[in-house]
């Protein structure tokens, strides 16, 4: 049955990382250009790093481009617009 | 973009869908419930029909990141099922009604949800979300299906089938209530009824009662089994979104990505009871008689005997209800250490609280000293789980008028909630 967790889990499992959903969905191999990246909304940009909300240990530290690609994604942004922002390097 | 997608940063959505597609409105108890429980099948047809999610509970504290607050947790989980509706190339709508952990909160006026409440009340919260709502939120509940349905003209409805969580079952009971007072919401559209996942999975004896309750009050179903197993990573992909919730957990119920099942309505049920279609079945006690016939014995009892081994969920509104049942009795509440908060909590010149320590054992010598304690008309709840140890310990009291029943919803259901 789906229930609130019991209170031990809550409090002593790392929660930020506990009772992730993990999938396997590979990327495309063609990108359709006209295809819109949203971003998932649980990430906040703590200088180079993408945290967690209330979690201040970074999930990753993003590479300049990355950082680049992130900040577009604030948006709903197009493949290609991504693509002539950052260049082919962006794929 | 490539790690970004496969880091889950983000989704790629399709650009445009067809204008031409048909509007199905699939309501949905909390936010994640829809694409648990058709997931694949609005994955599979999402190229033939526009989907609008409608989330009823959308006002919620549920997530799996500390230190939100119910602002914060809310806009979250919007932003999640909006999020997972544009990858269906559909919408997100959110009802605004309020998740129940969040409305046994509010039953404690100056109380805020926070870890040291969840501490003090965790037991009693989680039974309340196996209680049966009152007719004041039920009606609630069918007000805004009715503005939801008046509002949103989509040709088809989905509707689930109600969870064994008092959310769903109101959604459901909130669903068929309003088509049965407003027909013409109902009027031109296909209804459908989706099963819930993971219910289905973890409660199938609830599920089946519930498609049981619907089918006697007149329903007319046709089973459709939507074989998802080839899309099932997109599934999986849509139930990723709403990263806030313990999905990974609740995913890993059996056939969650093989199958989905809907029934499409062709007659509406004709008898909605007032204390809900589906909570009303679901509730019914097996034997009502002995309810009645020990309520009747000793309704002028001047003292009654209440032992709480587990939280009720709900005492104010059961204290409330033995209080009518016995109108001249004060209450001798034996409770559990574990879950006395919620008897402390509710101030009452009628009860007097014992506190029993946690453990079989402590209950066993409970058990004991009752035995050769002044005799008095005793109910005994243990919950479900613990109902036939209660049953046995109960058969100590030979002197007492003794009803043990697993939920206090039974006793409800015969005086009305």
């Amino acid at each position: 049955m789906r229930t609130i967790p019991a209170l031990a889990e809550i409090t002593t499992r790392p929660r930020h990382l506990s009772f992730r959903l993990a999938t396997a969905l590979p990327p495309p191999v063609a990108w359709p250009a006209d295809s819109l990246l949203l971003p998932r909304p649980h990430y906040e940009l703590h200088g180079d790093a993408l945290c967690y909300p209330e979690v201040h240990q970074p999930l990753r530290q993003l590479t300049a481009s990355e950082s680049e690609l992130w900040s577009l994604l604030r948006q709903p942004v197009s493949v290609a617009a991504v693509r002539e922002w950052i260049g082919a390097v962006a794929d | 973009m490539s790690k970004f997608l496969g880091a889950e940063y983000c989704e790629l959505v399709e650009a445009s869908f067809s204008a031409a597609r048909r509007r199905v409105l699939v309501i949905e108890p909390h936010a994640d419930d829809a694409v648990l429980s058709v997931g694949g099948t609005m994955w599979l047809r999402r190229h033939e029909c526009a989907f609008v999610v409608a989330t009823v509970a959308s006002r919620s504290n549920w997530s799996r990141f500390r230190g939100l607050d119910v602002a914060a947790t809310t806009e979250l989980r919007r932003r999640e099922s909006e999020l997972a509706a544009r990858m269906l190339g559909g919408e997100h709508i959110c009802v605004g009604m309020t998740e129940a952990a969040l409305r046994f909160q509010q039953r404690y006026p100056g109380s805020e949800w926070t870890d040291e409440f969840y501490r003090r009340h965790g037991s009693a919260i989680q039974a309340s979300i196996v209680r049966v709502a009152d007719d004041a939120e039920r009606a609630r509940w069918i007000e805004a299906m009715v503005q939801l349905l008046d509002k949103e003209r989509a040709a088809e409805v989905w509707i689930p089938l109600g969870g064994l969580h008092v959310d769903h079952m109101l959604t459901a009971d909130a669903c068929f209530a309003a088509i049965a007072t407003q027909p013409s919401l109902g009027h031109g559209r296909v209804l459908r009824v989706y099963q819930e996942q993971p219910y289905a999975a973890s409660n199938p004896r609830h599920m089946d009662a519930a498609r049981t309750a619907l089918i006697e009050a007149g329903a007319v179903l046709e089973e459709e089994r939507i074989a998802i197993a080839s899309v099932r990573e997109y599934k999986r992909r849509l139930v990723s979104v709403y990263d806030s919730q313990n999905l990974g957990e609740i995913y890993a119920v059996p056939g969650i990505d093989q199958t989905e099942l809907i029934w499409r309505v062709h007659e509406l049920p004709r008898r909605i009871d007032s204390s809900g279609l589906v909570s009303q079945a679901v509730t019914r006690p097996p034997a009502p008689h002995a309810i009645d016939s020990w309520l009747a014995r000793n309704r002028d009892a001047p003292r009654v005997r209440v032992l709480l081994s587990a939280a009720t969920g709900h005492w104010a509104r059961d204290l409330k209800l033995l209080g009518t049942a016995f109108p001249r009795a004060r209450f001798e509440v034996h409770v559990s250490a574990a879950v006395a908060a919620e008897v402390a909590d509710v101030a009452s010149d009628r009860v007097d609280m014992r506190t029993v320590a946690v453990g079989k054992l402590a209950w066993v010598l409970k058990a004991l000293r009752l035995c050769i304690a002044r005799p008095a008309p005793t109910l005994f709840y243990a919950g479900e789980r613990r109902e036939r140890e209660a049953r046995l310990l109960s058969r100590l009291w030979l002197a007492n008028d003794v009803l043990v029943i697993p939920t206090m919803d039974h006793l409800a259901a015969r005086y009305g909630t």
